[in-house]
Formats: structure tokens, sequence, C-alpha cells
């Protein structure tokens, strides 16, 4: 080690101490700025109507508009109180049918993608099957814009009757994802060392019931966490789910964009989805939680 | 019958400032978006992975911007970030100057502020995930050993603990960056591409000619040529993660 090489690291070493010493400073600043976004929107999901997007910003409403979440499951006509728009009055349907379809289409695209990904990514890690080419393929399906993939699904779709069905949105969203569940599973596959797959197919285990039996348990929490990435890709799609959808599925981003009114943008009731529309999701990261601890297991086995 | 055109339209397109500026920016996005992301969330993730009371909570408010939709992000700094916004509100409050009438989206590089900033906030979860579970199940041993050889925290870090995370930081990066480079909903929501074109992406780009203005063809070559590129960038980071397979 060079001299100017150790007077780094001993700067380094006395700006540790220092970060150490005020981390939790630096901790409460970090989930200061985490939830003030949150904070805001939630907020905004109680306002009435005049006080959205008032100068100077309201930081606490006045009153709380429970109606702008009671709106979204029952429907109806919303005519906001307050502000200078009071006579306007715009008709909702319900959010709850695009809840159900986005948790379904959600929970398919993943569980599909997650399957697949997971058998592809034994066959890449552990059979070399493609060499260094079909990971990288795989991979590319992500990298084009989904713009430019859409004609020739929409054309694909109408062939094959897959328009505006459940089944058509769950396999379009575990296709776009696949290259990440892939990706994502095979680096904790590969993590694994092989001899323990080896030792039990010596003890008589087929390779399938190796890779499912031996390595499979101790890549579960990378499984999870990479489902629960997934599945945020998935609940916020929004292209796929324009385009391969009339009327008889919306799923809820889809859902948000109604909410854009030709008078106005109806931040409260949009707020108020948003905020719905993270719960799923944390239930998800919660349950999951449990496996994360010793999730996305780099290094299962103590080398 | 149309005939096909081989290359004009790529020769075109390369000689477009407007597609070219369009490639700067969002490399310039995607290299400051994604680099900040990293070390913040390298950072949270390694002060989160040391125990102390109410981590369970904080781990858990550090996962939740990644878990609302873009839509509703792009949106919601929409608000935050009007003049005499929230932002505004906070910095006059805090600094006791007047900030109330900052014009953070429709001035090109305070646009590219708040767009940077909301990229941070609703993607350093996903770094600071892979990173945390990455950096809490490394193998005790190394890093017991250094220490009892005298080792610094700092030494530890940068020569046991990211050397042995290495295929996973490749891989989160990678990751974000192709992400990244779609920006499209929140930039489609603050700015538009605008003032001017001065936020103006390449997925916005794409956008504009293929759907706006009904030039398919154009917007395909300029989706193709970003194909190439990252393809190639892509191949060279994870060179390493391929190679590690054939040891």
């Amino acid at each position: 080690m060079s001299r100017s090489e150790r007077e780094i690291a001993e700067k380094a070493e006395v700006l540790e101490e220092k970060l150490a010493k005020h981390g939790y400073v630096i901790l409460a600043l970090a989930v200061v700025f985490t939830l003030f976004p949150l904070f805001w929107l939630f907020m905004t999901s109680l306002k009435p109507l005049g006080e959205w997007a008032s100068r100077p910003p309201i930081w606490i409403p006045s009153s709380l508009e429970f109606k702008n979440y009671w709106i979204l499951f029952t429907g109806g006509n919303y005519s906001p109180q307050g502000g200078s728009q009071s006579s306007m009055i715009l008709t909702f349907t319900s959010v709850t049918p695009a809840l159900i379809d986005s948790a379904i289409c959600t929970a398919g695209g993943t569980i599909l993608s997650i399957v697949v990904g997971l058998l592809a990514a034994f066959g890449i890690a552990r059979h070399k099957i493609g060499g260094n080419f079909l990971p990288l393929f795989v991979l590319s399906a992500r990298m084009i814009p989904p713009v430019t993939a859409l004609i020739p699904i929409i054309i694909l779709y109408s062939t094959l009757h897959l328009i505006d069905t459940h089944v058509g949105i769950v396999m379009a969203y575990a296709v776009f994802t696949l290259p990440y569940s892939v990706w994502m599973i095979r680096s904790f596959i590969d993590e694994i060392p092989t001899q323990l797959e080896e030792s039990a197919m010596v003890d008589g285990l087929s390779p399938l019931a190796a890779h499912f039996k031996v390595t499979l348990p101790l890549i579960r929490g990378g499984v999870m966490a990479t489902a629960l990435f997934i599945a945020v890709l998935n609940w916020s799609e929004f292209l796929l789910a324009l385009t391969l959808t009339h009327e008889a599925i919306i799923t809820v981003p889809v859902k948000l964009t109604y909410f854009v009114a030709s008078v106005a943008v109806l931040y409260g009731p949009q707020s108020a989805l948003g905020i719905i529309a993270i719960v799923p999701l944390i239930v998800f990261g919660y349950t999951i939680q449990r496996y994360l601890a010793r999730g996305l297991t780099f290094g299962a086995v103590k080398r | 019958m149309a005939k096909f055109d081989f290359g004009s339209g790529f020769l075109t397109i390369l000689q477009d400032s407007r597609f070219l500026m369009a490639l700067g920016r969002t490399a310039m996005f995607v290299g400051l978006a994604v680099a900040a992301e990293f070390l913040i969330g390298l950072y949270l993730a390694n002060l989160v992975s040391k125990s102390f009371r109410g981590k369970k909570v904080v781990f858990s408010v550090f996962l939740l911007p990644m878990f609302v939709m873009p839509l509703i992000v792009g949106y919601t700094f929409w608000m935050i970030f009007q003049p005499s916004g929230p932002i505004d509100h906070v910095l006059t409050l805090a600094t006791g100057i007047d900030f109330m009438s900052t014009f953070w989206l429709s001035n090109g590089i305070l646009a590219w502020i708040a767009l940077i900033a909301t990229d941070i906030w609703h993607w350093t979860p996903f770094m600071f995930l892979i990173l945390y579970s990455g950096l809490v199940s490394l193998p005790e041993n190394p890093i017991s050993a250094a220490k009892v050889l005298g080792a610094s925290n700092w030494q530890i870090f940068k020569d046991i603990k990211i050397p042995m995370l290495r295929n996973i930081i490749i891989i989160a990066l990678v990751i974000r960056a192709m992400e990244a480079m779609k920006l499209f909903d929140e930039l489609y929501l603050m700015t538009g591409g605008g003032p001017g074109f001065d936020t103006e992406t390449i997925s916005m780009y794409t956008f504009t000619t293929a759907i706006t203005t009904a030039r398919i063809g154009y917007g395909s070559t300029a989706a193709i040529i970003v194909l190439l590129i990252s393809l190639v960038l892509i191949i060279t980071a994870v060179r390493p993660v391929l190679l590690v397979r054939e040891k």
C-alpha cells in the first residue's frame, strides 16, 4: 500500500467513524425523504377539491374527505365539494373489478414468470443450456422498448383470440418479466455449490429431484425476493394492460387514467386509488419478509 | 408494394441532432440516477445490516417507494415540484430565503434535478433490497479473519464485502440501468420532455416520433439503435458474471 493510499484509507476511516456516529441521523433523514412523498400522496387522498393544488400548499386538509375513498368502491356520481368547480359531476364505476382483475393478472403473471424462470435458470446455471448466448438473448428481450413490440403482439393476440382475456394478460406479463426472473434466480443458483447436488445424486436422486430437493430450499428466499420485484413490475404495468384489453378486463394502472377528466384531474380519488394500490404489495412484501432475512442468499452454504 | 429500405433510415437518424441529444440525455440520466441509487442503497443497506432498535420498521419503510405505481409517483412528484408547492414551501421555511416561485419543471437543469430525485426516491429500494440481502448473507469467516488481522471496517468493506458481492452488484446495476433507460411515466407526467426538448429522453423521443407524429418506421429505427448500443454495454457489463460459470 503506497503512502497516498494509506492516507486515503485513514481519511475514509475517520469519515466512516463520523458516519457511524451519525448513523441514526442519516437513517432518520432517509426515512423522512422516503416518507415525505407518501405523506403528500396520502394527504392529497384526503383533501377536498379546492385544496389539491392550492398555493401555498395545504399540509393538513381542512376537512377529511373520506368520500375520495368511498366513491372508489361504490362508484356513482362524484361531485367534489369546494373550489370553483363545485358544479362538476362525474360518473365512475367501482374500482373493485379492477382490483380483482389486477390481482388475478399480477398473481398469474408472477407465478408463471417465476415457475418458467426457475426451470430456465436451472437449465442455464446447471446444464449450461444455450452457452453464453441464451442468457444474453433472454435478457435482450427486456431491452426492446415495449412500444415497438406491441404491434406484433396485438396481431398475434387477435389471431389467437387472446385480447381482453386473463390468459392473454397473464402470458404477456410473464413473458415481459421472464428476463429478470431468469437472471435473478440464476444468480442465486450459481451461489450454491454443485457438490451438494452431486452428493444427492450419488445417493440416488435424479438430477431434477436434486435441483428441487437440494438447491431450491436453499434459494427459497432469493426466489421470493425475485417474486416481489416481478410482482411490483406486473402490478404497475400499464402499456400492455392498456392495449391488450378493451372492456372485459381493466387493471388498476389503466383505471387510474380514468380520473383524468376533461375539466380537471381528480387528484383526490386518484391518490386514494394510488394508496389502496400499495396495500396488496405491502401485504405481499410483509408475508415474504421472513424469507428475506435469509432471502437473496448469495452463499447459503458458508464456504 | 413497399420496397425494403436498407440502411438509409439509420443514416438519417444518426444525423438527427434531436435523436443524438436524446441519446446523450438518456445516458446522463441513467448514469447519474443509477450511480446515486447504487451508492445510497449500498450505504443504507450497510447501515441497516447492523442490529439496532426499530430495524424491522426501517427496513419496511425503505422498501415502500418501490410499491408505488410509476403513474402515481409521476404525479405525486409533479405536485411536490409545483412552483409554490411543498418543496418550495419547505425550502423557504428552512432557509428563510424565498423559494416560493421556483419553477422546477420548466427549467432544464432544475427539471433534471427533479426527475433524478424522483427516480432515486422510487428505485433506491430495489438496490437496497438486493444489497441488504447480499450483505447479511455474506459468510462470516473471511470477515472475522480480517478483523483478527487488524483490518479496518473500511478495508473489510472495500476488500472483502464488495468483491464478494460483485456478481449481485453487477446484476442489480444492469437491471436498474435497463429499467432507467425506459423511464417514461414519470417523465411524461412531470415534464413531458419539456421545457422544449430539454428533458426528452430516448423513450420519450421514440414515443413522440412513433405514436404522436405516426412515423413508426423512424421510431422503430431509433429503438433498434438503442437496442444495439445497450446490448453492447450490457454484454460488457455482465461478462464477469458469465465467465464465473466457466471456471
